[in-house]
């Protein structure tokens, strides 16, 4: 039954199909992937994302519970859903389960950040010569060329003077874009044939206006529309989190329109599935049940909003607290260690294009299915949390029983690529953790491929493992 | 003061966005010419029956669905008084797909190589469509886009020597009983073509964006293929617009193939000028002889209008900082084309010089001087060296671009009005 439906689905996917595909697959496919491409669009920075994730989540009952306060920490019950938030950026969605919280969680995490430009905390320069130019420098693991050239628009937030917040968008909704714009054909930097060009050793700098002015007029312009449009003052950029990011909107690619394109795929695909599982599941589950969405892993995870922080601690606490439980620390321990938790990031897919980088043996394919990856890591695969064969076990299980096929694979050729991803930050923890990822190509390009199929994979594979709980032996 | 004259930049600018997004080939620039001169005569330069014309006339003579030359006639013959001719192309660089090996039935990915100078890094990671003509076996040629308007792009997933188009997901064709999405597939669904008539094409790939406003405030204009279909729709509209007719005749010379030598039968080294002369002057009731239209050459003087590249703020080292346009300043004119010596001289008159400037003036629109920096990678040039073979004058004056070639090439909406204004201008004198 479940080769059939494999196939079946394999069929659609490759454009002529030998055995018909279900109708409701399908759809649910269509219907996820046009949630998907929304989430794309309008969570385009980390806060904007967990926004739109707040909004979904709301609609299917969730609340917010305040962590700073402790009297929100009170009596929960389960089939509770709660939303748990640092500093706006990062988010836990939390379905309270019938079993008490101090015999472990499931939990599947995935982050809400991206590669992308970030303006820096005086972007504006002197506009010598008149040039309305904007400095910024990469957020993550870009390739500087990649940005070059093409349409981007400026998101992010800024904090004024008086402590109000204003989100700032600047692009394509007041009708124009901003470029980088840093080539000229005539005189390439020096480089082997067929080797992409260096990047550039100066600042990345966005162009923002002509330059037939004086640069004081330039300025004026920059502050003009800054001050018209958002009522943000010159110095408030100071105190701004603000990125350009490509600004074309998440679009469909191929002939047979089966992957989507976009920005930001790194990670928002697992982060919109790891959430959509939460959301779909009806029944409440035997163990308590959680989502993820961190920020900040694009730059190690560090800060108050990355998986270093204690976000765990801080919600598994609050849980134990609403349940009336008095030696709230110990439990924390003991409910962590007896969780288990998916790490989901992205995985290079086989590039049609490069397949020189990846072994083929050990690296997904489009189209196929979400991968389990026992160890991540880079060189030798150091660096890694190397999950135990148990956990490996009971995942493919679990997604045997949901019909949804499981690719493996490491990330990139021993000693050449590799990666790492949040799972470490949560085996630290004495989490019982495995990273599964979507495959993907081109990764932190402004364009990043996946495919619908193995988005929608995800999705159910997340909502069986939030009902399966964890293994009863382990 | 030049920014009291902006009058109509909006106006233009929306004009000039759908000229772009709608002209993403020669043909279809063509196409787009044919349908708004409204008041033109198409003519067939062939037909050298009894034709006469008279001073205001306004005709278009199209060479083979690829250049197209609109013309104003003037009050004075074309042998006596030369005509006043702003040349510009209409082609741009972009990727062009390999045939050899697009009859595959289970090919999924494209082998493209380069039209004009381009770069492959910049087409990667881009959102990409399809356009071009394919000649059918029975002879007729049609245009066919896919994923320009649709709901779908294709995409490149690395450079390399060689660029390489992924059109579908399938990660190989080995999977048994299962035909993939192709383009050829996809090319016979909605056009009804056979991998035969696919022998006879020539497809691009151009970005799927459409031209867009850059920049705070949106002063600029970001898109593919302004060079050089900002100058040619600058020309073209410049001739358009004359209301009375000129002194001497007015031509806007759109040609294609410069971006490849200019040497093709739809070139600007075909012989389709003079051939157009010739027609003119016999309807002008002249001799068409090879004399008289040497003379009618050498008393023309002419514009090359094409787009030199503006100073980069992001890359000045290249630039010589005095002598390099700027966006926002107007065109650009290089009264040495730094190619003089070599075929036979390009270096412009003072007074075709001056009489540039004056036009500028006249209509309040900025233009600036530069020495012209584009000595494109394998060499390119402007046509001015084919006009100046013919014995014409002429000076090279162009809207500026940064980014030259790249997908998203970026001019200044006050440039292309300029452009305009001053071109036209220029025409009535």
């Amino acid at each position: 039954m479940m080769r059939a439906l494999a196939l079946a689905l394999f069929g659609t996917l490759l454009g002529g199909a030998t055995v018909a595909a279900t109708p409701t697959a399908n759809a649910q496919v269509g219907v996820r992937a046009r949630d998907y491409k929304t989430f794309l669009d309008q969570g385009s920075t980390a806060r904007r994302a967990i926004i739109v994730a707040n909004g979904w989540a709301k609609k299917a009952g969730f609340r917010i519970v305040d962590l700073d306060k402790r009297a929100s920490c009170r009596s929960f019950s389960p089939g509770d859903k709660l939303i748990f938030i640092w500093q706006r950026r990062t988010a836990m969605y939390v379905r309270v389960g019938k079993q008490s919280i101090a015999k472990g969680a499931t939990y599947v995490g995935a982050h809400v950040d991206a590669p992308a430009l970030r303006l820096t905390a005086a972007p504006f320069g002197k506009n010598k010569r008149g040039w309305a130019q904007l400095t910024s420098y990469r957020y993550g693991g870009i390739k500087q060329f990649h940005y070059h050239n093409r349409a981007l628009k400026l998101v992010g937030t800024v904090t004024r003077r008086d402590g109000s917040r204003v989100a700032i968008e600047l692009g394509p909704k007041q009708g124009f874009s901003f470029v980088v714009s840093p080539e000229v054909p005539w005189k390439p930097p020096e480089r082997k044939p067929g080797e992409p060009p260096k990047p550039l050793p100066a600042r990345i700098k966005l162009i923002g206006a002509t330059s037939g002015k004086t640069p004081a007029a330039s300025t004026k312009l920059i502050h003009d529309v800054l001050l018209k449009q958002f009522k943000v003052r010159p110095r408030d950029i100071a105190s701004a989190e603000i990125y350009a990011v490509p600004s074309m909107p998440a679009r469909d690619v191929g002939l047979s329109r089966k992957m989507i394109g976009s920005h930001g795929q790194d990670d928002r695909s697992l982060s919109f599935a790891a959430l959509r599982g939460l959301l779909e599941m009806k029944r409440t589950p035997n163990h308590t049940a959680a989502a993820l969405l961190v920020d900040r892993e694009e730059t190690g995870s560090r800060g108050r909003t990355g998986a270093k922080a204690p976000v765990f601690e801080h919600v598994v606490a609050c849980l134990a607290r609403g349940e009336g439980k008095k030696k709230v620390d110990a439990i924390v321990q003991r409910s962590l260690s007896r969780s288990i938790a998916l790490s989901t990031d992205v995985k290079s897919a086989i590039n049609p294009n490069w397949p020189e980088v990846q072994e083929h043996k050990n690296a997904p394919r489009m189209g196929k299915g979400p991968t389990l990856v026992k160890f991540t890591g880079h060189g030798g695969k150091r660096n890694a949390s190397d999950a135990n064969p148990g956990l490996s076990r009971w995942v493919r299980t679990i997604a045997a029983r949901a019909k949804v096929p499981l690719q493996r694979s490491e990330t990139g050729k021993v000693d050449q690529g590799g990666g790492g991803t949040i799972a470490k930050f949560m085996a630290r923890r004495g989490m019982n953790v495995i990273d599964v990822g979507v495959p993907l190509l081109s990764m932190h390009a402004p364009m990043e491929i996946v495919n619908k199929q193995d988005l929608s994979w995800c999705v159910d594979l997340f909502k069986a493992f939030y009902r399966a709980g964890p293994p009863k032996k382990r | 003061m030049p920014w009291a004259v902006l009058g109509g930049v909006p106006a233009m600018t929306t004009e000039y966005r759908d000229w772009l997004d709608r002209g993403r080939t020669t043909s279809r620039v063509i196409d787009l010419i044919k349908k708004k001169s409204k008041r033109f005569r198409v003519v067939d330069v062939h037909d050298i029956t009894a034709q006469r014309v008279r001073p205001g006339d306004r005709l278009l003579f199209i060479n083979r669905d690829r250049t197209v030359i609109a013309v104003v006639v003037g009050k004075q013959p074309l042998v006596k008084a030369g005509a006043r001719l702003i040349g510009a192309h209409i082609d741009t660089p972009s990727p062009q797909i390999a045939l050899s090996r697009l009859r595959k039935k289970k090919q999924t990915t494209l082998r493209t190589y380069r039209y004009g100078g381009t770069r492959w890094h910049h087409y990667s990671h881009m959102p990409l469509a399809l356009v071009g003509r394919v000649a059918r076996a029975d002879g007729r040629e049609i245009d066919v886009e896919l994923g320009l308007n649709d709901d779908f792009a294709l995409y490149i997933a690395k450079t390399g020597p060689r660029l390489i188009v992924s059109v579908s997901s399938t990660p190989s064709a080995k999977w048994p009983g299962v035909s993939p999405r192709t383009l050829v597939a996809e090319l016979h669904k909605r056009y009804g073509l056979t991998p035969v008539d696919l022998e006879a094409a020539e497809l691009f790939l151009v970005p799927k964006h459409k031209a867009r406003e850059v920049g705070f405030g949106g002063e600029l204009i970001g898109a593919h293929g302004q060079d050089d279909r900002a100058n040619s729709y600058a020309a073209w509209r410049a001739v358009v617009d004359l209301t009375d007719t000129p002194r001497a005749t007015a031509m806007a010379w759109l040609v294609d193939r410069e971006e490849e030598g200019s040497s093709h039968a739809a070139g600007a080294q075909s012989r389709f000028l003079e051939m157009v002369y010739a027609w003119l002057i016999r309807a002008q009731n002249k001799p068409a002889t090879e004399a008289n239209v040497a003379r009618a050459f050498a008393r023309s003087v002419a514009l090359s209008a094409d787009t030199p590249a503006a100073m980069n703020p992001n890359w000045l080292q290249v630039h010589e900082e005095k002598n390099a346009p700027v966006l926002g300043n107007g065109p650009a004119l290089f009264p040495h084309t730094g190619r003089g010596g070599k075929k036979g001289g390009s270096q412009a008159h003072a007074e075709l010089i001056a009489s540039v400037v004056d036009s500028f003036k006249r209509t309040k629109a900025p233009l600036q001087f530069g020495e012209l920096g584009k000595v494109d990678e394998g060499g390119g040039g402007t046509i001015a060296k084919y006009l100046a073979e013919r014995g014409m004058d002429v000076v090279d004056v162009g809207v500026a671009v940064i980014s030259m070639h790249s997908p998203m090439e970026i001019s200044a909406k006050i440039d292309i009005w300029s452009a305009y204004l001053g071109f036209r201008e220029w025409f009535k004198q």
